[in-house]
């Protein structure tokens, strides 16, 4: 009875817990994680990345994707990344730490590669030379809105 | 997850608004469509934002990124768009062994 009793004080005294003690605590402290998905961005951030991505393209002597949803999609991420972190990041990949890419600056539309060699992996931004490329470089805030309806950023 | 299945499983990472993986699952659905009935295909839709631990886990960076597994073994990774004949073609090259230049069988 005294052993236990010990014991007890032990697990619940020991500054550093028990393995055992550990895991079991963790698991009891872990939050309810209410995975966010990405969400919707609003008007004011979608309007500053759709101006950018024509003006870019402009500089850059690219064009847009012949299929106009995957310029809006596209621009629909960087204004949602821009409301999330305040900075563009690149939507078409996954990263450990949004924050500190952020910072880092890599990744940050427009990303290092594509100001270093015009590689758009969002096909975002295409090179003459590209397939997938249509023949301008301009699309229209109803053309975004209408090309996304359906693709809900919001976890049901 | 499912990793220990005998049928070859495709795994799509994507992310809401990533533009290619949305060309990415249209390819997809039209290559299992087409898909022979007597070999099965699982796919399976990841979205990183939700499991962002399992994506850092299985090295995903550019997206979209797919994943070919088959008893637990990953067979085939590839990163980036591919169009429909592409996709099949590994497909038949990874689960059939059939010779990728040639599309013939290698048995």
């Amino acid at each position: 009875m005294q052993m236990i009793y010990d014991t007890g004080l032990l697990l619940f005294s020991a500054p550093r817990a028990l393995p055992f003690a550990s895991r079991k605590c963790s698991h009891a402290r872990q939050p309810r994680l209410s995975v966010r998905a990405s969400t919707e961005p609003g008007e004011k951030s979608l309007e500053g990345m759709r101006k950018f991505s024509e003006q870019y393209a402009r500089r850059t002597n690219t064009y847009f994707c012949s299929d106009k949803s995957v310029t809006a999609v596209v621009v629909k991420g960087l204004a949602a990344h821009k409301d999330e972190l305040g900075a563009p990041l690149c939507p078409c990949r996954h990263y450990d730490d949004k924050k500190a890419e952020v910072a880092q600056g890599f990744w940050n539309c427009p990303c290092v590669p594509m100001r270093e060699r015009k590689e758009c992996h969002c096909m975002l931004f295409l090179t003459e030379d590209n397939g997938f490329r249509g023949d301008d470089a301009t699309i229209s805030l109803d053309t975004i809105h209408e090309t996304t309806k359906g693709i809900s950023g919001v976890q049901d | 997850m499912l990793l220990g299945s005998q049928t070859p499983i495709l795994v799509d990472f994507y992310a809401t608004w990533c533009g290619p993986c949305q060309l990415m699952s249209n390819v997809i659905q039209e290559v299992a469509a087409n898909f022979p009935k007597e070999e099965r295909l699982q796919v399976v839709k990841i979205d990183i934002d939700k499991y962002p631990a399992l994506a850092t886990r299985l090295r995903v960076q550019a997206l979209p990124t797919l994943m070919l597994f088959r008893g637990g073994k990953q067979l085939d990774r590839v990163e980036g768009l591919l169009d429909a004949k592409m996709l099949s073609q590994r497909l038949r090259y990874y689960l059939r062994g059939l010779d990728a230049k040639f599309g013939r069988s290698q048995r």
